[in-house]
């Protein structure tokens, strides 16, 4: 399969995942052409890969790190309000709101919860390709939750596991 | 559509939020259309080939016909005419038509550490072929940046180094393999994944540059700058690092006479009460009597300023009116501030005394003086023509060839000419105008219309009159 033929067939799911990534669909565009150009430059070893997109998508997620982890050490923080106080409405009780949720995470514990409950990798795996310590995966994972459980609000309609239409 | 989340697993409630940020991404429908359509590096690696085999044999051909020739071209033709025909620079060629760059150009040399110190994110505060204003923000966002890369991500493999430049929110990616010296050994380009809106000028320009670039440079101040061969086509300051000071070169004082847009207004280091510098002035307007005049959205200051050949200028406190203000701050302005001005090319940057850089302006749009106009104390007399597109033409004496000009609202001015091979039969150059052209640094209009040209000291070289129905 040449490159091009790869992005057209490939390119609108990972474009996807790096949404889910970054929450930011500018910053996701951005993610993604960057991944695109390192696989480009070693395209004979992705192809050669048994699943380039899996390849590709790990190094969306090298590449996601990399920008925050360059972001975080030179870049000045926007004017967050500090401090935010609960609002009953922003109870998490619908998937939209739950993705609204998981877009207003730090970027590491996103991340780590895509990589978790997305592509079902375990703290091993999520420690490899984020760069950072088993340790570091269950302690973001730890504070993601617990920041996530607070605003949750469970239904009681459990009869589908979850599957929703 | 999930709209409720499933029970009390809260795991499964985060795979189904993610699951809606997947159908909340972006879309871009025509992306297989637009990957299919974008140019392959590989496809075009045997033509690179071909061409570049053709590049070394005329290039050693080249090297002979120069040995062979240069006896001959040791000195000027004594006829004064123009005996061969040198590649024109084409009316695109923007670097020298639309102001040079704001920083210093020095000479490259085979530094090895010039890739190693080109590593990092940089932004463009200077780009051949675009007028506008380029913003100076220290952030890269989603406007045009550059970014040098090592190229196995890890500067203690040091495996190469890779450059990539985007210009906009549109635009593919373009880059390629640096040597250690900068020099650009291979391009590679990635087609865009996402496309919002249409491409600006800025990015036009940018893919243009990037499109040529061969090289890459960075000064001891930190610009970097990048090449065409040895022709400069863009410049970045590195982001997040405090720009350096401009160029005190160009022309003083005359080319800080005209209108000018402040797009820049620095904020690091000066507390609150300076970070306002010139309050929120939008245009600064610095006329050839000594007046100035600034404006903002609803404030004008006006006063008086001097600026000296070295540069160090001064300025009066202003005069504001700003009546038709709303409750807030006032543009009350720091002119008076002001103690040293640097102009290069387009751009002019004002400081303190302390060296503070108060606001960074660009001229505005050329004014026009499209027409034909003639020096009415000479004879025979020489028309010259300015085109809308940049054009020059003189006419009424033989071997005086083609031109391209640019002027801004400043005055400042500049022609380059492209000698074409003519068979004349009289004098060349009869009004002198080549040597007039060439020296003018500045243009300027008197209150009666005629256009006078002065060099870059302000020493008036030749004064024109429009023709009627010019």
């Amino acid at each position: 399969v040449t490159f091009e033929e790869f992005v057209a067939a490939r390119g609108q799911a990972l474009l996807r995942f790096a949404f889910v990534l970054t929450a930011d669909p500018h910053l996701a565009e951005d993610v993604l052409q960057t991944a695109l150009l390192k696989a480009l430059r070693h395209w004979r070893r992705v192809e050669r890969s048994a699943q380039p997109e899996a390849y590709v998508r790990r190094i969306v997620v090298t590449t996601w790190a990399d920008h925050w982890r360059r972001a975080s050490s030179s870049e000045v923080a926007g004017d967050v309000p500090e401090g935010r106080t609960e609002d009953p409405a922003d109870r998490i009780g619908t998937a939209d709101e739950m993705w609204q949720a998981l877009a207003a995470l730090a970027p590491r514990q996103r991340a780590v919860l895509v990589l978790r409950y997305y592509l079902d990798l375990d703290d091993e795996q999520i420690a490899r390709q984020l760069g950072i310590s088993r340790v570091t995966v269950r302690t973001q994972r730890s504070r993601a939750l617990a920041t996530l459980r607070e605003r949750w609000t469970p239904t009681a309609d459990v009869t589908n596991g979850g599957s929703h239409d | 559509m999930t709209d409720v989340l499933p029970g009390p697993d809260l795991e499964a409630a985060i795979r189904a939020g993610v699951e809606r940020g997947l159908d909340a991404a972006p879309v871009i429908p025509d992306l297989a259309e637009r990957v299919r359509a974008a140019p392959s590096p590989r496809r075009f690696r045997p033509l690179l080939a071909v061409a570049a085999s053709v590049a070394v044999v005329l290039l050693a051909v080249g090297v002979i016909v120069d040995l062979l020739t240069s006896a001959h071209d040791a000195g000027p033709d004594r006829t004064g005419r123009s005996t061969a025909a040198p590649t024109p620079t084409t009316p695109d060629d923007s670097a020298s038509r639309l102001g040079g760059p704001p920083y210093p150009v020095t000479a490259r040399d085979d530094d090895k550490t010039t890739a190693a110190r080109s590593v990092g994110t940089w932004v463009p505060v200077w780009v051949a072929g675009y007028d506008g204003p380029v913003a100076l923000s220290t952030t890269a966002a989603y406007g045009p940046f550059l970014r040098v890369q090592f190229q196995d991500g890890s500067p203690a493999r040091s495996g190469g180094f890779h450059l990539s430049g985007r210009s906009g929110v549109c635009p593919p990616v373009r880059g390629g393999l640096l040597s250690t010296t900068g020099r650009l050994t291979s391009r590679d380009a990635i087609p865009a994944v996402g496309c919002v809106g249409p491409a600006e000028p800025l990015s036009l320009a940018f893919d243009s540059v990037l499109d040529r670039m061969t090289q890459v440079g960075v000064s001891a101040s930190g610009v970097l700058t990048l090449y065409q061969k040895d022709t400069p086509l863009a410049q970045f300051v590195h982001q997040g690092r405090t720009r350096p000071r401009w160029s005190t070169g160009g022309t003083l004082p005359g080319g800080v006479v005209g209108a000018w847009s402040v797009f820049g207004l620095p904020t690091e280091g000066l507390d609150e009460k300076q970070a306002i510098p010139l309050g929120g002035l939008a245009f600064l307007t610095l006329g050839g009597d000594g007046r100035y005049d600034g404006s903002s959205r609803c404030t004008v200051l006006s006063g008086t300023f001097e600026v000296g050949a070295d540069g160090k200028a001064t300025f009066s406190a202003p005069r504001v009116s700003d009546h038709s203000c709303p409750s807030g701050p006032r543009a009350t302005g720091s002119l008076k501030d002001v103690a040293r001005v640097a102009h290069f090319g387009n751009f002019l940057a004002l400081y303190d005394k302390h060296g503070r850089v108060l606001a960074e302006l660009q001229s505005q749009l050329p004014a026009a003086i499209v027409g034909s106009w003639e020096r009415p104390a000479l004879r025979p007399a020489v028309r010259v023509t300015f085109g809308s597109d940049g054009r020059l033409a003189l006419t009424g004496a033989c071997g005086l060839a083609d031109w391209t000009y640019s002027l801004r609202p400043s005055g400042a001015f500049s022609a380059q000419s492209h000698p074409v091979a003519q068979k004349c039969v009289g004098p060349v150059d009869p009004a002198g105008m080549v040597h007039v052209l060439q020296a003018t640094a500045l243009v300027t209009q008197t209150s009666r219309g005629e256009l006078v040209l002065s060099d870059g000291t302000g020493k008036v070289l030749a004064t024109l009159v429009r023709l009627v129905g010019g």
